[in-house]
């Protein structure tokens, strides 16, 4: 743990259960991604991809929530920011043209597969950098 | 893949999961018995992953295979991992990180049981 200087404020609180739940998703999407495009790319081309894309986020939305430093804030606001956008593009595109994604991502329909924590994450992780970047401008 | 084993795991990590939250209401901070009871449920899920290779070598063999593997290698790091995090800091809501390994230890059984029940 580092000492909590200006713009290196270590992850605590809250932070830390967003990291875990991070983790969790980031191990969950690369290993699926990675069992996916090595058993059977040809099938589903796009949504496999999709799927490793959406792992490589999760990996760097937890780092970037777990590191100190305003580079890594900057990197888990980009990725939280790429997240809400990812499962709101794809979720609705899953829903609107099912033969595009005929086997699921994470973030088809939203995250529905996942209890739809795919869709509340990005919110929570932007909600806490923004918290976070407040604190720091007030201290 | 047994069944009630996957029902004892599931029963164990919740209670797990229970006990995280109450000592977070409680505003406790996890201690060595929380240790003791995550070391119960890692045992659980141990003799889940037995199991699970023992089915895989005796057959028959779920359909997804490699996705099978896959949770069976990733089943018995989840509470050490999230033990781990919580005890690098120990304040109130930093607690809350054992319910997140216990649940997702739970998802992990149940969706173990649902893979393998999937046979060739």
């Amino acid at each position: 743990m580092s000492a909590a200087g200006p713009g290196a404020r270590r992850t605590s609180g809250l932070g830390r259960v967003l990291v875990a739940l991070y983790a969790v998703f980031a191990v969950a999407a690369v290993s699926r991604a990675s069992v996916q495009i090595a058993t059977r790319f040809g099938e589903a081309p796009l949504a496999y991809a999709l799927s490793a894309f959406a792992g490589l986020v999760y990996v760097l939305a937890t780092l970037g929530l777990a590191r100190t430093g305003s580079g890594w804030r900057r990197a888990a606001w980009a990725a939280c920011t790429v997240e809400l956008l990812g499962v709101l593009t794809v979720g609705t595109l899953s829903l609107a043209d099912a033969r595009a994604f005929p086997d699921s991502t994470v973030w088809s329909a939203y995250g529905r597969g996942y209890g739809f924590v795919p869709l509340v994450l990005p919110v929570l992780g932007l909600v806490y950098l923004r918290s976070g970047s407040r604190r720091s401008r007030a201290a | 893949m047994s069944g009630t084993l996957v029902a004892v795991v599931c029963g164990l990590a919740a209670v797990m999961g229970g006990w995280a939250v109450v000592t977070v209401a409680r505003d406790r901070r996890v201690g060595r018995a929380h240790l003791v009871g995550l070391a119960v449920v890692e045992l659980a899920v141990l003799a889940l992953v037995v199991d699970g290779v023992a089915t895989l070598v005796g057959g028959p063999r779920p359909v997804e295979l490699a996705t099978s593997i896959a949770y069976l290698v990733v089943a018995p790091l989840v509470l050490p991992a999230g033990a781990f995090w919580t005890l690098a800091e120990r304040s109130r809501p930093s607690t809350l990180v054992l319910l997140v390994a216990c649940l997702a230890v739970v998802v992990i059984a149940y969706r173990a049981l649902e893979l393998f029940q999937v046979t060739r």
